[in-house]
C-alpha cells in the first residue's frame, strides 16, 4: 500500500509540475513553418529563414474602396500621410513622389556616379554632341519651359532620369489623380512595407489594427462612411493562417469536448465513471502539452488541435477498463484480466506513433511527443489510478450491453475470402486511377482559395514583387555582393526581353558598388579637356557660349566625390529600402533580389548558367519546399516499415501463436488498403500527413484486433468486448471526422485517413479476428 | 475695351466741358453711361466667344512656332501639325527629324522625341497642369476652369479678339509672365507665351 501511495504521490507531482509548466512557460505558435520542412543543408536552411524575415515577406498591400475616384485619392493621400508619419515602414507607395528635399539633392549631386544611363563614350565629342541634340529636342516641346531651368547644369537629365528610376516599377497600376488606382477605378491601391519582420506576427497584427484605426480616422476625416479596406500580402495571409488554426483549435476542443461528454454519459448514465473517463484524458492532454513545451520552448497550434482530438484515443482505455467490469468485481480484477490485451494494444500504439518522433520535421516531432507521452500517461492513469476509484463501487448498468448481439464466433471463410478479394481489387485498380502522390505544397496552407487569389491579382496589379520567387547572392561583403548584382543584370536583362521576368528589385539598382562609380568617374575626362570637347560638340549648335558652365563644374566636382556607400545613405528613405535587400548574417552578406512576375524559374536558372550555383541561387520556394516534402515522406514510408516490422515481430513474441498473429494482422492490413482507397478516390493525393495517419490506423486497428482476437471463456465477456469495441470506435471515429472537417489541411488528412481507417479496422477486425466458434461456457 | 470707351469718354466730355458744347458733353455722358454698362456686355462677350470656341469642337491645324530663349542664340523656328480632341486630349507633332510629339490626354502627358519616351502625370505637376489649361480650356471653350487659373483681359474688335491670361498659380506663376491668345470667330489663331526669365514663343496656326 505505501508503494501505491508513493506512486500515487509522485503522479500527483508530476501532474502538478506538468500544469505549471503549461502555464507559465509555455507560447503557443501558430508559424506554419514549424511544418514545413528544414533542409538539413546549412545554406538553404539559412536562406529560408532570411526570406521569411526578408522584403517581401514584409509587403502589405492595400485596397482602398467604396467611392468615387477623386474620393478614393483623397483616402489614399491621407491614409499615406498617417503611415509615413507613424515611422513603422520602410516604403509607404501611393503614387506620390516620394523622396524629400535633401534626398533630391543628394542625389542630384551623385548623378554621374549612380545614372547607369552612362557609358565611357558619354563624354567623347560624339557622345556630348548626341547629348545636346537631345536637349534641344526637349527645348522644342512646350514643356520646354519647365524643364529648361535644370539645362545647364544637366544637359541631359541625369537627375530626372534618377529619380524615376528610383521609384519602383509600378506594374499595370494606373496614375489617376495623383495616386494608383487599379483598371477599373473602384480601388486605390497602396504598398507599405513593415519595418518589422514579417515573422513576428504579433507585431503585424498590431500594425494591421492601427492601420484600421488611421482608416477609421480618414473616414471621419473625409466624411465618407463607406470607405473599405482590403488586407493582402504576406503578412495578411500569415495573420489569416495564424487565426484560422486557433479559431480551428478552440472549436475542435470544445467540440470534441463536448461530444464525448454527452457520449459519455449516453454510455455509462453515471457521472461517476463519466468522470473516471475523463482523469485519464485530462492527465493525459496536460502531461503532453508540458512535455512538448519543455523540449521545444513552446506548443504550436496544430499540436494543440491535433493532441485534443487524442481523446478520442486514449478514451479507449478507462472505456475497455469499465465496460469489462463484471456485476460486483472490483476494478482491480478486472484491470488485471485486461492488462495483458491492454498493454500490448497500448504498445502497439505508441509504436505506430513513434515513427513521427524520427522525423526531421519540428511540427511532427511535436505531434509525436505529445501523442507518445499523453497517451502514456492516460494509459497509466487508467492502470494506476481508476481501480483505486472503483474498488468498492457496484458497477451499475451498462443499459445498452443487452441490446448487444451474443458473439457467434468467426465469420465463414467464404466470406473472408471474398472481403480479402474484394478490398485488394479495389486498392489495385484505385491505384491505377488515381495519382498516389500529392505534389501541390500550396494545398497545405489553412488560407481558402479565394483569398489566395484575391492577393495574386493585387500583386500582380502593383507589379509587387512575388515572395515564392528569388535570386539569392551572397558575398563576402555589402559591396561584393553590390558587384556580383551588377554582374547579373546583363543576363537578367535578357531574362526580362524573353519575358521569363517582368522585373527585378536588388541594392545595385538603389546603390551601384563603389567599383562601379568609381569607374564612371575615371570616364570624365578632366576639367581642360571637358571644355575642349564641350566647344566641339556645341560647335554648329544653337546654344549660346558659357551656357553650360555649370555643367562643367558640376562634371568637374563629381570627379573627386568619394563614392556612396548604404552607410552613407543613412537617414535617407533608401537606406530602409537598401537594409531590407541586403541581409547580412554571421559570415556573410546575403543580397535578396526580389523576381517580379517571374514565370519560369527553371528556364531562369539555365540562363544564368554558370553564374548560379557560385553563390547566386534561383530559390522557387515552393518547389523546394515539394521536393523536400516529398523527401521526408519516402524517408517516412522507409521508417513505417520498420516500425511495422517491430510491430509484426512484437505481436509473434507475444502472442506466440501464428494463426492469432494471422488473425490480428490481415484485418489491420486491410484496413489500411481500404484507408488510401478512400484518400485517393477523394482526390487528393496522398502526402506525408496520410502516411502519419496510416500509422495511427495501425496502431489503433491492431489494438481492436488483439481485443477481438482474445480468446474468451464466457459469451457475456465476449460481449462487454464487443460493446467496449463498438464504443470505441464510435468515439475515435467521431474525433478523427471532426478533425477531418477542421479546414486545416494538415489535420484534415490525418483526420479522413484515421476516421475512414478505423472503421474499417473495427468491422474487419469483427469479421476476421475472433477465434473459430468456441465452446459457450453457460453464461 | 470698355477702358477705351471710358477714356474716349471721359476725355471727350471734359473737352466738351472745355469747349463748352453743350451737346457734345451730353453725347460724352451717354458716352460715359454706356461705358459702365460694358464690363458687362464684356463678359457676355466673353461667354460669348467661349460658347462659339466650344461649338467649333475638334481641330487639326498647321502650325509654325518661334521660340526665342535666352540660351540659345537663334531663336528656334519649328512646323508642325495640332490636333485637338473635345474634351481633353490634345496632340502635337513636329515635322522634321526626331519627330517630336508631345500629348495631352486627360491628366497624362506623353512627350516622346525618337526613341525616348516620358511620361507624366499633370496631378503631380500643377504648374504644368495650369498651363496646360491655357489652351486646353480656351479650345474647350470652358470659362470657369480659365479663370480658376488666369486673370483674364479680354477685349474684340470686329471679328477679333484677344485673350490675356495672366497666371494665378505661385507654381506657374515662376515660370510664366503671361500667355496671349488671339483668334478671329471660333478659332484661334495665334498664342503667345511670355516667360519670367525673358523667353518668349510664338505660335501661329495657319487654317487653310
Amino acid at each position: 500500500m505505501t508503494a501505491r501511495r508513493l506512486g500515487l504521490v509522485l503522479l500527483a507531482v508530476i501532474l502538478l509540475a506538468a500544469l505549471a509548466q503549461l502555464f507559465f512557460r509555455t507560447p503557443v505558435q501558430t508559424d506554419m513553418s514549424a511544418f514545413m520542412p528544414h533542409d538539413r543543408d546549412r545554406l538553404q536552411t539559412l536562406l529560408q529563414s532570411q526570406l521569411e524575415q526578408g522584403p517581401a515577406a514584409r509587403v502589405w498591400l492595400l485596397a482602398l474602396r467604396g467611392g468615387s475616384a477623386e474620393v478614393l485619392a483623397g483616402a489614399s493621400r491621407l491614409f499615406s500621410h498617417k503611415a509615413r508619419k507613424s515611422g513603422r515602414f520602410s516604403q509607404v507607395l501611393n503614387g506620390q513622389q516620394q523622396l524629400d528635399d535633401a534626398t533630391r539633392k543628394l542625389l542630384s549631386t551623385y548623378r554621374y556616379l549612380l545614372s547607369d544611363r552612362l557609358q565611357p563614350d558619354s563624354y567623347s565629342v560624339e557622345g556630348l554632341h548626341r547629348l545636346f541634340l537631345g536637349l534641344l529636342e526637349i527645348l522644342r516641346s512646350p514643356l520646354s519651359t519647365f524643364s529648361k531651368t535644370l539645362a545647364p547644369r544637366d544637359p541631359g537629365g541625369e537627375s530626372l532620369y534618377l529619380l524615376q528610376k528610383l521609384m519602383p516599377k509600378t506594374g499595370a497600376v494606373r496614375l489617376e489623380q495623383g495616386v494608383w488606382m487599379d483598371r477599373e477605378g473602384t480601388a486605390a491601391l497602396l504598398l507599405l512595407q513593415s519595418r518589422v519582420s514579417g515573422t513576428d506576427l504579433d507585431a503585424q497584427l498590431a500594425l494591421q489594427q492601427e492601420m484600421s484605426r488611421w482608416l477609421e480616422a480618414v473616414r471621419e476625416e473625409t466624411g465618407i462612411k463607406g470607405l473599405k479596406i482590403q488586407f493582402a500580402g504576406v503578412p495578411a495571409l500569415s495573420l489569416e493562417t495564424r487565426q484560422r488554426i486557433r479559431d480551428a483549435s478552440t472549436r475542435l476542443g470544445a467540440l470534441a469536448g463536448g461530444i464525448m461528454l454527452l457520449y459519455m454519459f449516453l454510455v455509462f448514465r453515471s457521472p461517476r465513471r463519466v468522470l473516471m473517463t475523463a482523469l485519464p484524458l485530462l492527465t493525459g492532454v496536460i502531461f503532453g502539452a508540458a512535455v512538448v513545451s519543455l523540449c521545444f520552448d513552446g506548443i504550436h497550434g496544430i499540436t494543440l488541435a491535433f493532441g485534443i482530438t487524442l481523446l478520442g484515443v486514449a478514451i479507449d482505455y478507462p472505456i475497455h477498463l469499465l465496460t469489462h467490469q463484471h456485476p460486483g468485481e472490483p476494478l482491480g480484477r478486472t484491470m488485471k484480466r485486461i492488462r495483458p490485451t491492454l498493454f500490448q494494444g497500448v504498445v502497439s500504439t505508441l509504436l505506430g506513433f513513434s515513427v513521427m518522433l524520427w522525423s526531421d520535421f519540428p511540427g511532427l516531432v511535436q505531434l509525436g511527443l505529445f501523442s507518445i507521452s499523453g497517451l502514456f500517461m492516460a494509459a497509466w492513469v487508467t492502470d494506476f489510478v481508476l481501480p483505486r476509484f472503483g474498488r468498492d463501487s457496484a458497477p451499475g448498468e451498462l443499459p445498452l450491453l443487452q441490446h448487444v448481439p451474443g458473439s457467434t464466433g468467426q465469420a465463414g471463410v467464404r466470406i473472408q475470402l471474398v472481403l480479402v478479394v474484394l478490398i485488394l481489387g479495389l486498392f489495385i485498380w484505385t491505384l491505377q486511377d488515381e495519382p498516389v502522390w500529392s505534389r501541390d505544397i500550396r494545398s497545405l496552407s489553412p488560407v481558402p482559395q479565394e483569398i489566395k487569389e484575391q492577393d495574386g491579382r493585387l500583386r500582380a496589379a502593383m507589379g509587387a514583387a512575388d515572395p515564392s520567387a528569388v535570386l539569392l547572392v551572397e558575398g563576402r561583403d555589402a559591396q561584393d555582393v553590390l558587384r556580383r548584382e551588377e554582374s547579373l543584370q546583363p543576363k537578367l536583362q535578357k531574362a526580362v526581353e524573353q519575358g521569363l521576368l517582368r522585373g527585378v528589385e536588388s541594392a545595385a539598382r538603389l546603390l551601384p558598388s563603389i567599383q562601379r562609380q568609381q569607374e564612371r568617374q575615371s570616364w570624365i575626362p578632366a576639367r581642360q579637356e571637358l571644355v575642349l570637347r564641350l566647344e566641339k560638340a556645341l560647335a554648329d549648335l544653337p546654344f549660346k557660349p558659357g551656357v553650360f558652365a555649370p555643367f562643367i563644374d558640376d562634371l568637374d566636382h563629381s570627379r573627386s566625390l568619394v563614392p556612396l556607400t548604404p552607410v552613407s545613405l543613412q537617414g535617407t528613405p533608401l537606406y530602409l529600402r537598401l537594409q531590407a535587400l541586403l541581409l547580412p548574417t554571421s559570415e556573410a552578406v546575403i543580397g535578396v533580389m526580389p523576381l517580379v512576375g517571374s514565370r519560369d524559374l527553371p528556364r531562369l536558372s539555365n540562363l544564368l548558367g554558370s553564374a548560379a550555383g557560385e553563390g547566386v541561387w534561383v530559390f522557387d520556394i515552393p518547389r523546394e519546399t515539394a521536393r523536400m516534402m516529398a523527401d521526408f515522406r519516402d524517408d517516412m514510408v522507409r521508417k513505417a516499415g520498420w516500425a511495422v516490422l517491430a510491430i509484426v515481430v512484437l505481436l509473434a513474441a507475444w502472442l506466440r501463436d501464428w494463426r492469432r498473429c494471422l488473425a490480428v494482422l490481415l484485418p489491420v492490413s486491410l484496413a489500411v488498403l481500404v484507408s488510401v482507397v478512400a484518400v485517393l478516390r477523394l482526390g487528393q493525393g496522398m502526402n506525408l500527413f496520410h502516411i502519419v495517419g496510416l500509422l495511427l490506423v495501425t496502431g489503433i486497428g491492431l489494438d481492436y484486433a488483439l481485443f477481438f482476437s482474445r480468446k474468451v471463456v464466457s459469451a457475456d465477456e465476449q460481449r462487454r468486448t464487443l460493446y467496449g469495441l463498438v464504443i470505441c470506435c464510435l468515439s475515435t471515429v467521431t474525433v478523427f471526422a471532426l478533425l477531418g472537417l477542421s479546414g486545416i489541411p494538415v489535420l484534415q488528412a490525418i483526420g479522413i485517413t484515421v476516421a475512414v481507417g478505423c472503421l474499417a479496422a473495427f468491422l474487419l477486425s469483427w469479421l476476421l479476428a475472433r477465434p473459430a466458434s468456441q465452446p459457450l461456457a453457460c453464461p | 475695351m470698355n477702358d477705351r470707351l471710358m477714356n474716349t469718354a471721359v476725355t471727350a466730355w471734359m473737352g466738351a466741358r472745355k469747349a463748352g458744347l453743350a451737346p457734345v458733353s451730353l453725347g460724352a455722358g451717354i458716352l460715359f453711361c454706356l461705358s459702365l454698362l460694358s464690363p458687362l456686355q464684356a463678359g457676355e462677350r466673353l461667354q460669348g466667344l467661349m460658347d462659339r470656341l466650344a461649338s467649333a469642337g475638334g481641330t487639326e491645324v498647321s502650325f509654325v512656332e518661334e521660340k526665342h530663349l535666352d540660351m540659345l542664340d537663334v531663336p528656334l523656328i519649328q512646323k508642325g501639325r495640332l490636333r485637338f480632341i473635345p474634351p481633353d486630349r490634345f496632340e502635337r507633332v513636329l515635322e522634321g527629324p526626331g519627330g517630336g510629339r508631345f500629348v495631352i490626354d486627360g491628366q497624362r502627358v506623353l512627350q516622346q522625341q525618337g526613341d525616348t519616351r516620358r511620361e507624366l502625370d499633370l496631378e503631380q505637376l500643377p504648374a504644368v497642369q495650369a498651363f496646360a489649361a491655357s489652351f486646353g480650356a480656351t479650345l474647350r471653350g470652358d470659362l470657369e476652369m480659365l479663370q480658376k487659373y488666369y486673370e483674364i483681359n479680354f477685349d474684340d474688335t470686329a471679328d477679333t479678339w484677344v485673350l490675356e491670361l495672366l497666371p494665378k498659380d505661385p507654381q506657374l506663376q515662376r515660370f510664366v509672365t503671361r500667355i496671349v491668345l488671339r483668334g478671329q470667330g471660333g478659332l484661334v489663331k495665334r498664342m503667345e507665351v511670355y516667360e519670367v526669365n525673358g523667353d518668349w514663343s510664338d505660335m501661329r496656326l495657319l487654317y487653310e
